[in-house]
This record gives structure tokens, C-alpha cells and sequence, in this order.
């Protein structure tokens, strides 16, 4: 593929060559510019001096690591940010998604689980967040109203799920953090539990998913929180 | 009549004043014996703390206490070791040292020219841990049994030291054995991704489809299996401790199919949950490990017909929840059986291997695996794991 003018441009980061030179010929390969760095400190430079679309990041690199990295992109602007990550590494996603990150990728990953992250945050990144009503295949949330209609009928939320469904539907494919829950529905109430959030999300699962048994909307992301996975149908 | 008034003053002044006189003395001598103590106390906590400083600071308090000789001993296990001995010195077989210790009550012995043997147990708090032997001392008690708390209290301190040295070597043995896991995961994952990217390049050449699906496959496979050895050694090297948390079984069975995507291949699974069926308190990752090599091995025996993921409350116990992951194939061959039962993993081969771990896997976290026929034809594999408490539902 060529690559087309005013293609997304991308900030590969990763301190090994041998994934960083793939993962660049891959977005290139998609018609994306693929820019690339082997460190944090490297990167940044990169990140000031061109302004990227999005950027691709390790974790653990030998100067100025990742989580170093997301923090002074997020302090910079709403770049979005992808980081990759190892099996078993929980803490460092829940940290980065804290700091900022967008999303996460856990090695050894395929290039189209890779692209579609990409794409998604991308996407999500271009759209206006300020929608008053958000249309899923099958589910729409009206902010304005505060009505949500599943599978045709209307279904009754209480308010804290109104608020949990509308945080993750407004960041629909994005994983959102325990922590960023309680702190957006709850405002950081003192005393609001991990428990009592997978309280209210276990019934506003069971009113809006119509099969129990595969979730279409909502999926627990274990020990990092929950993402909302439906694609949002065009405004 | 002023004469015998004058007398009798004069007798009671000097009365008074050989008592004061005494009384300085008095005071003196144990001023004297607080500055020793004082000394001995800083001499023995300002010392560096090494181990092996007991004998000096034994030596030091024999010495403050102006003894002839004596000695130091501490009982291991019932046994008497003596740490340090001076002048005419300590007998091991001396039956005062182990009286004085069991009673942890003092015991003094007249000695030439009217000083004193004194055996003091060492205890801080409990059970005495030894006994400090004063030969030919004239100190006196308070200052004796002030000498022996500051060596137990040094007693106490060494024992300190050597369990924290321990708990050192330990955590350094452990922090060794992270690093490494860590070291061997990254460098085995690393060209696992590289290989995998590749894959999907090569993937676009002409002609090399059919035969890239195969590498990409097995590498697919490959990964699981470091995943599952990784999870074993870091389970077995105390590394990794599974962290339960409540998880929906849909969630599970979704994450499962996620984790084969090439192994499944677009093959139809039937997937269940019953609708009374609690949430599973399990480590998430743990349980797609386990669910992901059972339906694996599920897929490769029965290389047609459906499979599926079914999840039910126990019938048998409440608080548990079978995953069942079933399949229409040939059923469970005998060596299999044989492994499921507690064999020997190497007698039956792969499929036994797999399910040695898997059932390795399911126990560190409280659960169970077996194989079991399936009625109608097939086998099911099951996963038996806790229930989650059952959460309080919001009351609007």
C-alpha cells in the first residue's frame, strides 16, 4: 500500500528492534506513517517535534521508561496512547491506564488485534465526545434524557448505572480502570469498594445484555476493571 | 549538767556524722556502679551490630561487675554452648547452669575472701535463653541483675540479627528467583512476538498462506505452552501467588475463545451459562490458562463436531461451579485416564502433561480438574472452581 497524504501517523516506541522495525512495517503496510524511537526520552523528542496521531509504547525500557513516556504525552494533550505489554503484568496496565494510556496490548499480540486497537483509538479520538445520544447495534444511551433503549424496549437504570453505562459507553472500546469508575460516578466517595462497582455493573449487565452467557457490551477486563466493547454505529 | 548535755551532743554529732559518712559511701559505690552499668550499656548497644560481638560484651560485664573469671552460656535446643569463658572460667557439665535456666531464678554460691559466685539467668520477657556466671564479685544485687538484663537484652539482640540475616538471605534468594522468571519470560516472549509479526507478513506472499497458518498455529501453541511452564515455575518457586477475584463465567468463556483464535479456526462453540449460575472467585488469568488448554485439547481430539463451554452451579456442593468444556470425539484414551488418576505425567505422553498442569494450575487456586466420558459419545474436561459470595443487589 502506499502511503496516503495526511495518513494517520503513528510513534512506534519499543527498545527492541527486531518488534519495533515489525510493528513500523506493518502500519506502513496499512497506510499509516510509522515513526520510529527506542526509548522514552527519544521519543518524546519525536513526539514534540512532529505531533503524532497516535503512539505505540512499550513498558519497560532502559531510559526514560513508558510509564514516564504516557504521562508527559497526557500532560501534553489527548494523544491517544497505546501501550504494549507482558501476560501477568496487571499492575503495570492499571498504572498506565491511570497515567493516561488509552489501551493496552499484551504480547505476544497478532497484527490485527494490533490494528484494530489502533483503529479504534484513532477513531474514537477523532469523534466529538460531546454526542448527546450514543447508538450501539442494538443499545442506545440518550444523555439528555437519560433513557436507554436495549433490543428495542426501554430498560429502567438506576442512576449509578446510568452513570457507569454512560462512562463506558462515551469511552466505548476503551478499558476503564476500578479506580476511574469510582472516581467518575462516585467522585471518589471515601468507602466506595471495587466490590460494590462489580455490584451495580453485575445488574446493569443483566438488564441491558440480552445474552447473558456472551456479553455483547460490557466485558470484565480481570483486575483492571471493564470495557465497553460494541462498536458505535456512525452519528 | 551543761557537761553531759555537751556529751551527749557530741555523741549524737558524731553518730550522725559516721552516718552520713556511710551513707557518702554508700552513694559513691553505687555511683561507681552506675557509671560502670552506664558504660557497659553503651559498649554493648554502640557496638556495630555484627554477630558473634556476644562474647565481648559478656567479657565487658564480668569485667564492670569486678569479677575474677565466669562466663557466658546459651542453651540451643536443651543444649549447653558455652560463648565465652574467663579466669576459672565455666564447666558445660556444671548442673547449676541448666537449674538456673529452668527456674529462671538466680542462684549465688559464697567464694574466697567473702565475695560471691553469682548465676544469673538471661531472659528478656519469657523463658530464660542462657546464663551469665560472675565469679568473685562483690557488686551488688541490683547492680548483678541490672549486668544481666543488658546481656540478655544483648542475647535477644543477636538472635535479632541472625533471623534478620536469614530473612535477608531468603528475600534475596527470592528476589534472584523473580528476576530470573522475569529474565527467562521476557527473553522467551520477545522472539515469540517477533516471530508472530513476521508470520503475518509473510502471510500476504502468494503461495506461502497454507503453509504460514500452520507455523502460525503452532506458535500460537508454542506461546501457551511457555505461559503454562511459566505459570508452574513461578508457582513452585513461590513467585506467584493467584490473586482470586470475582469473575462472571461469560467473561472467562469469552477471554477463552479470545486466547485461540487459530487453534479454534473458526470453529462453532456452543457456549452456556446457566442462569442461576453464581460468579466464580478465581484468578482470571489462571482460569483462561486452564479453559484455553482443555479446549485445545478438546479441539485436536475431536477434530470435527461441535464443542462447547458450559458453566452450572455444582449440584453437589453450593459454593462451587463446574466449567465443562465437552466434545464429541473419540472419548478419553486409556493413559490419559491413568494420568487424570495421578500418574505419572510422562506415561501418557502429551495430553497428559497438559492436563498434569492444568490440574497443577486449578488446585493453586482452590479448584479441580477431571476428565469424565460424555454421555451420548466425547469426553468433558472440568474445571471445578469456588463460587463467588453472592453480591448484595442495590435497592432503589
Amino acid at each position: 500500500m502506499t502511503r496516503a497524504p495526511g495518513a494517520a501517523r503513528i510513534l512506534v516506541v519499543d527498545d527492541d528492534p527486531a518488534i519495533r522495525r515489525a510493528l513500523a512495517a506493518e502500519l506502513a503496510a496499512s497506510g499509516y506513517e510509522a515513526l520510529e524511537a527506542a526509548d522514552g526520552a527519544e521519543a518524546f523528542r519525536l513526539f514534540e517535534e512532529t505531533e503524532p496521531d497516535l503512539v505505540l509504547t512499550d513498558l519497560a525500557m532502559p531510559v526514560a521508561d513508558g510509564f514516564d513516556l504516557v504521562g508527559r504525552v497526557r500532560r501534553a494533550g489527548a494523544t491517544p496512547v497505546v501501550v504494549l505489554s507482558v501476560r501477568g503484568s496487571e499492575a503495570d496496565k492499571v498504572r498506565a491506564l491511570d497515567l493516561g494510556a488509552d489501551d493496552y496490548v499484551v504480547k505476544p499480540f497478532s497484527v490485527q488485534e494490533l490494528l484494530a486497537r489502533v483503529r479504534a483509538q484513532l477513531r474514537r479520538h477523532g469523534e466529538e465526545a460531546t454526542r448527546g445520544v450514543f447508538e450501539f447495534p442494538g443499545l442506545s444511551i440518550d444523555r439528555e434524557r437519560r433513557r436507554v433503549v436495549s433490543s428495542g424496549r426501554e430498560v429502567k437504570l438506576t442512576p449509578t448505572e446510568f452513570a457507569i453505562l454512560e462512562l463506558l459507553g462515551t469511552q466505548a472500546g476503551k478499558p476503564v480502570t476500578i479506580r476511574q469508575i469510582i472516581g467518575r460516578v462516585w467522585h471518589g466517595a471515601p468507602g466506595t469498594t471495587p466490590d460494590a462497582v462489580r455490584v451495580h455493573v453485575g445488574s446493569l449487565r443483566r438488564k441491558i445484555e440480552p445474552d447473558s452467557s456472551r456479553p455483547r457490551y460490557i466485558i470484565t477486563e480481570p483486575w483492571i476493571g471493564y470495557r465497553f466493547v460494541a462498536e458505535p454505529l456512525a452519528p | 549538767m551543761a557537761l553531759a548535755v555537751f556529751l551527749v551532743a557530741s555523741v549524737l554529732v558524731s553518730r550522725l556524722a559516721a552516718r552520713e559518712k556511710r551513707r557518702a559511701e554508700d552513694a559513691e559505690a553505687r555511683r561507681t556502679e552506675m557509671e560502670a552499668l552506664y558504660d557497659l550499656s553503651i559498649d554493648l548497644f554502640a557496638a556495630t551490630n555484627r554477630i558473634g560481638a556476644l562474647g565481648d560484651a559478656a567479657g565487658r560485664a564480668l569485667r564492670t561487675m569486678g569479677a575474677s573469671g565466669g562466663g557466658l552460656v546459651l542453651f540451643r535446643d536443651g543444649e549447653p554452648e558455652i560463648i565465652t569463658s574467663v579466669g576459672s572460667g565455666l564447666d558445660a557439665a556444671d548442673p547449676l547452669l541448666p537449674g538456673v535456666m529452668r527456674a529462671s531464678e538466680p542462684a549465688e554460691l559464697p567464694a574466697e575472701g567473702g565475695t560471691r559466685d553469682v548465676y544469673l539467668p538471661l531472659a528478656v520477657g519469657g523463658q530464660a535463653s542462657g546464663v551469665l556466671v560472675i565469679r568473685g564479685t562483690r557488686a551488688e544485687h541490683n547492680a548483678l541483675a541490672s549486668a544481666g538484663r543488658l546481656v540478655a537484652l544483648a542475647v535477644e539482640r543477636e538472635r535479632f540479627l541472625a533471623e534478620s540475616a536469614h530473612l535477608d538471605a531468603l528475600k534475596e534468594s527470592d528476589a534472584l528467583k523473580t528476576s530470573l522468571l522475569r529474565a527467562v519470560s521476557h527473553d522467551l516472549r520477545t522472539p515469540i512476538t517477533s516471530i508472530r509479526l513476521g508470520l503475518d507478513r509473510l502471510k500476504r506472499s502468494p503461495g506461502a498462506a497454507g503453509i504460514v497458518e500452520d507455523v502460525a498455529r503452532e506458535t500460537e501453541r508454542l506461546s501457551r505452552r511457555i505461559d503454562n511452564l511459566l505459570a508452574m515455575a513461578r508457582l513452585d518457586a513461590g513467585t506467584f501467588v493467584p490473586r482470586p477475584e470475582p469473575t462472571p463465567a461469560a467473561d472467562l468463556f469469552r477471554a477463552t475463545l479470545d486466547a485461540l483464535p487459530l487453534a479454534l479456526a473458526g470453529r462453532a462453540v456452543d457456549v452456556s451459562v446457566a442462569p442461576e449460575t453464581p460468579d466464580l472467585l478465581v484468578d482470571p488469568a489462571l482460569s483462561v490458562e486452564i479453559l484455553a488448554n482443555l479446549l485445545e485439547n478438546a479441539s485436536r481430539a475431536a477434530p470435527s463436531g461441535a464443542l462447547a463451554l458450559a458453566a452450572e452451579p455444582s449440584p453437589r456442593d453450593a459454593a462451587r461451579v463446574r466449567l465443562d468444556v465437552l466434545d464429541r470425539g473419540p472419548g478419553i484414551s486409556p493413559e490419559v485416564k491413568q494420568a487424570a488418576a495421578g500418574g505419572a505425567p510422562g506415561d501418557a505422553g502429551r495430553a497428559g502433561l497438559g492436563l498434569t498442569i492444568c490440574q497443577s494450575l486449578a488446585r493453586a487456586m482452590g479448584g479441580s480438574v477431571a476428565l469424565m466420558d460424555r454421555a451420548g459419545g466425547g469426553t468433558i474436561a472440568r474445571l471445578e472452581v469456588p463460587a463467588a459470595a453472592t453480591p448484595i443487589e442495590e435497592i432503589v
